[in-house]
C-alpha cells in the first residue's frame, strides 16, 4: 500500500506515493519530481554532491529516507536561481568559471548557500570548512573559494543598498 | 603535395559532418567528442570562430550525434584537442577557403582581395554584400575535405589562447540536466547487475531470476523482471534498486553480495 508524503520543494508543496518510506530524498527528487539538479555521487553520503538545504540546514540526501523529510522545506539548486535570476552564488561561479566537470556544483553551492545565510561575512578558512564535506575530484577548489568569497561581497553589498 | 589529413578527417572527409550554415548569422559545427568536463566544446567552438573568421557567439557545437557528427570514437587520452580540434581546424579552413572562392566568383574579383570579417565578405576591406550564408545555397559543403585550406597563423588567432567561458559550466550551476544519467527517455529502463559469489554464474543468473519473480509480488510493480543480458531490469532507477535488495532478502547467499 502506497504512502503519502507531503513536503515542500524550493517553495512548493509537494506529495508523493511511495511504497517503500525508505526511499532516499534524493530519488525522489530525481525520479518523482524530475529535479535533475541534485546529483546522485557515492550514494555512502560520503562526497557531498547531493546536498540540500532540509529547512535551512545543509544536509546530504542520498540515503536521507523520504519518511524523515515529511513537513519538512527542502531547497535544492533549482531553488537558487536560474539563467534569468542567477543567486549571487551563482553568478559568482559563472563568473569565476569555478567548476570543471561540474558533478560536485550542486552539493557546493548549497553548502555555500548555507554557510553564506548564517554567516555573511566568512573567513576563507570559515568556507573551507563550510565546505569540507563537499569532495571536488577535479580540484577546482581555489576557483571554488574565490567565487563563494565574490558572492559574500555581492549579497553584503545588496543587503546595504 | 598536402600534408597528411589529420586522423578524424580520414575516417570521415565530408565537410557538412563538421560544419554547417543553418540559419543567417549561424554556425554550427559538429564534433565527435564529448564534454566531460574539460571544455572541449568550448575549445573546438573557439576553433571554429578563428579558422572561419566568426564571433564565437555565432557558433553551436553539436557534439556526439551519431547521426550527423563526424564518428571520432572515444572522448579519451588527452586526445580530442591533439586529433580532433587539429581535425576541426582543418575542416573549417577548408570551408572557409570554398566561401572564398565562390566570393571571388560572384564578385569577379581574384580571392587575395578578399577577407572575411564575421562572417562577412570585404574586398580590400571593403564591405561587399556578401557573407557566409548569402553564399552557403552555392557551396557544397558534402564534398571532401582536401586539406587546400591555409590554416591561420599563430599570430592571427584571436580567440585560441583566450580562456572563453565554457558553454557547458552554466547548466551545471543552474543545476540543469547537464549528466548524461540525467537523461529520461521514453520507455527507458534501469538495470542492476547482481554478482554472487561462489556460485557458478549462469546457475547464479537462474537463481536470481527465480528470486527476483518470488520477490514481485511484494513489489507490486506491473510485469516480471525482465531479462537482458544478464541484468535485473526495471522501469525506474527505485524499482530496480528495491528488485536487487528483494533478490538479496531471498537469495541464499551471505554478505558481500554486491550491486
Amino acid at each position: 500500500m502506497p504512502k503519502k508524503f507531503d513536503f515542500s520543494v524550493n517553495g512548493k508543496t509537494v506529495s508523493v506515493s511511495l511504497d517503500n518510506e525508505e526511499t532516499p530524498l534524493l530519488n525522489v527528487l530525481r525520479n518523482e519530481l524530475g529535479l535533475m539538479g541534485t546529483r546522485f555521487g557515492c550514494g555512502l553520503e560520503q562526497c557531498g554532491c547531493c546536498v540540500v538545504l532540509v529547512d535551512g540546514a545543509p544536509e546530504k540526501c542520498c540515503t536521507k529516507p523520504i519518511w524523515s523529510v515529511a513537513g519538512k522545506q527542502i531547497t535544492t539548486v533549482e531553488g537558487l536561481g536560474d539563467a534569468a535570476r542567477p543567486h549571487p552564488l551563482q553568478q559568482a561561479f559563472i563568473d569565476e568559471q569555478a567548476g570543471q566537470c561540474g558533478y560536485c556544483l550542486a552539493g557546493i553551492l548549497i553548502s555555500a548557500k548555507a554557510l553564506l545565510d548564517k554567516n555573511p561575512k566568512p573567513s576563507r578558512a570559515e568556507i573551507a570548512q563550510a565546505l569540507d564535506p563537499n569532495i571536488c575530484r577535479c580540484g577546482s577548489h581555489n576557483r571554488i573559494m574565490r567565487a563563494v568569497e565574490k558572492a559574500a561581497a555581492i549579497m553584503r553589498a545588496g543587503a546595504s543598498r | 603535395m598536402n600534408a597528411p589529413l589529420p586522423g578524424p578527417l580520414n575516417d570521415n572527409p565530408n565537410l557538412d559532418r563538421w560544419v554547417a550554415f543553418p540559419s543567417p548569422g549561424k554556425v554550427t559545427v559538429l564534433t565527435g567528442r564529448v564534454e566531460l568536463g574539460q571544455g572541449v566544446l568550448t575549445a573546438m567552438a573557439q576553433i571554429a570562430a578563428d579558422e572561419l573568421d566568426i564571433a564565437i557567439e555565432r557558433v553551436t557545437v553539436r557534439s556526439g550525434d551519431t547521426d550527423k557528427a563526424p564518428n571520432e570514437g572515444y572522448t579519451a587520452g588527452s586526445q580530442s584537442i591533439q586529433f580532433g580540434g587539429v581535425a576541426m581546424r582543418q575542416a573549417c579552413a577548408d570551408v572557409r577557403a570554398l566561401f572564398l572562392d565562390q566570393a571571388a566568383k560572384v564578385l569577379g574579383c581574384r580571392v587575395d582581395e578578399l577577407s572575411i570579417r564575421d562572417g562577412r565578405i570585404h574586398r580590400n576591406g571593403a564591405s561587399t554584400g556578401q557573407d557566409y550564408w548569402t553564399l552557403s545555397g552555392a557551396v557544397d559543403l558534402t564534398m571532401k575535405v582536401t586539406g587546400s585550406g591555409v590554416r591561420k597563423r599563430v599570430a592571427d588567432l584571436k580567440s585560441i589562447g583566450t580562456s572563453n567561458a565554457r558553454f557547458d559550466l552554466p547548466g551545471k550551476i543552474f543545476g540543469e540536466s547537464a549528466f548524461i544519467h540525467d537523461m529520461q527517455i521514453d520507455g527507458m529502463v534501469h538495470a542492476r547487475v547482481v554478482r554472487q559469489q561462489r556460485v557458478e554464474a549462469g546457475q547464479c543468473f537462474a537463481h536470481q531470476l527465480r528470486c527476483a519473480r518470488r520477490a514481485r509480488g511484494a513489489d507490486g510493480r506491473g510485469d516480471p523482471p525482465t531479462r537482458l543480458g544478464d541484468r535485473l531490469v526495471r522501469l525506474t532507477v527505485q524499482a530496480a534498486l528495491e528488485l536487487v535488495r528483494a533478490v538479496r532478502s531471498q537469495s541464499e547467499v551471505g554478505p558481500g553480495v554486491g550491486e
